[in-house]
């Protein structure tokens, strides 16, 4: 090589064709990924798996053998390509979903599925599996619900139903995939739920009092126990979330003496859910 | 300790009143004494007063729960497990469902510990 001051980069000059030593064949590592390692990632990859985490799984089971970041990453790509294209052949992602909740129905779920009357959309859909229903009617004498926005490619509102067992631990008893925006409607369904429970517990006690709309009754038809037959129910405020707007909201009667507070509860609250996360 | 820390101690004791009669004694000095927070505590916090005051709340079973955290929680455990703006609704059906075998899986396992089987 030479890298004469007239040019910017080197220059090859002379080709050697020879080695000044063996070749030692043994430290060729072939990384490319044979049938079985494919096979295997497409056995084991579920929604979340990163690619590192893949290597790892990969690498427990061939000892030894490293596997190229950008290779195992195509490979997840793939999949994840043929999976969507595999939905658009069997009808779209809500086709699928209607179909499988019609199979599992036979396993004894349940499930209604609603849509828009102008544009046949589907505007809500609600399962429940046959664990959960045993679930709802054990201890079910506290729900606790919330709906969650940015988890799928529609942007359909996550409702999640949460229950708490004998043993301390949260049990999630019902989804809910709905298009409605506002938390009114949201708390529709909550307050409609709750009106069977002795107290449930949601962000906006009062909204969820004050509603009649009684779509979600189904979901609770699977609670049967007297109590709540008597559809005695009481609603109440999340207290953290009472605690969060108190300091929000006092910071103006304050004049701003105390800015550090929101922040302070916002932490607190964050820390109190990775908490109750892990129950 | 600012006017707000004082605010919030004596706000948590009115919280925490024990009986609806004490909790209207001490919600009347509260709003006495801090004046500039009386029109959103008389107007926004009061007439909910049955559903978060430990006076009414305090009564009923709650199985310990007093906010939606538990709920918020699973939240944020299917985001961590790849629920995101990219994921489609069949892909966000299976987490959903995978989730709540693996709260069987931990309600077993607690059983296990109990019995050392």
């Amino acid at each position: 090589m030479s890298c004469p001051r007239s040019k910017l980069s080197p220059w090859i000059s002379t080709v050697v064709n020879e080695h000044n030593h063996e070749l030692y064949l043994n430290t060729i590592v072939d990384n490319k990924l044979k049938p079985e390692h494919i096979r295997y990632i497409e056995e084991h990859v579920v929604k979340g798996t990163t690619m590192s985490q893949m290597i790892q799984m990969l690498e427990r089971v061939w000892t030894g053998r490293t596997f190229d970041e950008r290779q195992v990453t195509n490979v997840l790509q793939q999949i994840r390509t043929d999976a969507i294209e595999g939905l658009k052949r069997k009808g779209g992602d809500i086709y699928v979903l209607a179909n499988s909740l019609i199979e599992k129905k036979e396993e004894g779920w349940d499930y209604e599925m609603f849509s828009d009357p102008i544009d046949q959309r589907l505007s809500r859909v609600w399962w429940i599996t046959p664990a959960q229903m045993d679930l709802l009617r054990d201890f079910g004498n506290v729900l606790v619900l919330d709906t969650s926005e940015g988890k799928n490619i529609y942007d359909y509102f996550l409702l999640t139903f949460v229950i708490v067992d004998g043993e301390n631990v949260t049990r999630n008893v019902g989804y809910c995939i709905h298009d409605k925006q506002d938390a009114g409607s949201t708390h529709i369904y909550a307050r409609t739920d709750i009106s069977h429970v002795p107290m449930g517990l949601s962000e906006h006690g009062q909204t969820c009092a004050q509603t009649t709309n009684r779509e979600w009754l189904i979901v609770f038809s699977y609670i049967d126990s007297p109590v709540y037959r008597s559809r005695y129910c009481h609603s109440g405020c999340c207290e953290g979330y009472m605690a969060r707007a108190l300091s929000w909201d006092m910071s103006l009667a304050f004049g701003g003496e105390h800015q550090q507070a929101p922040r302070f509860y916002d932490q607190l609250w964050s820390f109190q859910i990775r908490f109750l996360a892990s129950l | 300790m600012t006017n707000f820390g004082h605010f919030r101690l004596d706000f948590w004791l009115v919280y925490k009143a024990p009986s609806p009669k004490s909790f209207q004694r001490a919600w009347e000095s509260l709003v006495s004494k801090y004046p500039a927070a009386a029109a959103y505590l008389t107007e926004e916090i009061y007439p909910d007063r049955e559903r978060w005051a430990w006076a009414w709340v305090g009564s009923r079973f709650t199985a310990g729960i007093r906010t939606t955290g538990r709920v918020e929680g699973q939240h944020r455990i299917y985001k961590l497990k790849g629920a995101g703006r990219d994921t489609t609704i069949m892909e966000l059906f299976n987490l959903l469902n995978n989730q709540a075998s693996s709260q069987d899986r931990k309600a077993i396992q607690n059983l296990q510990q109990v019995f050392w089987f």
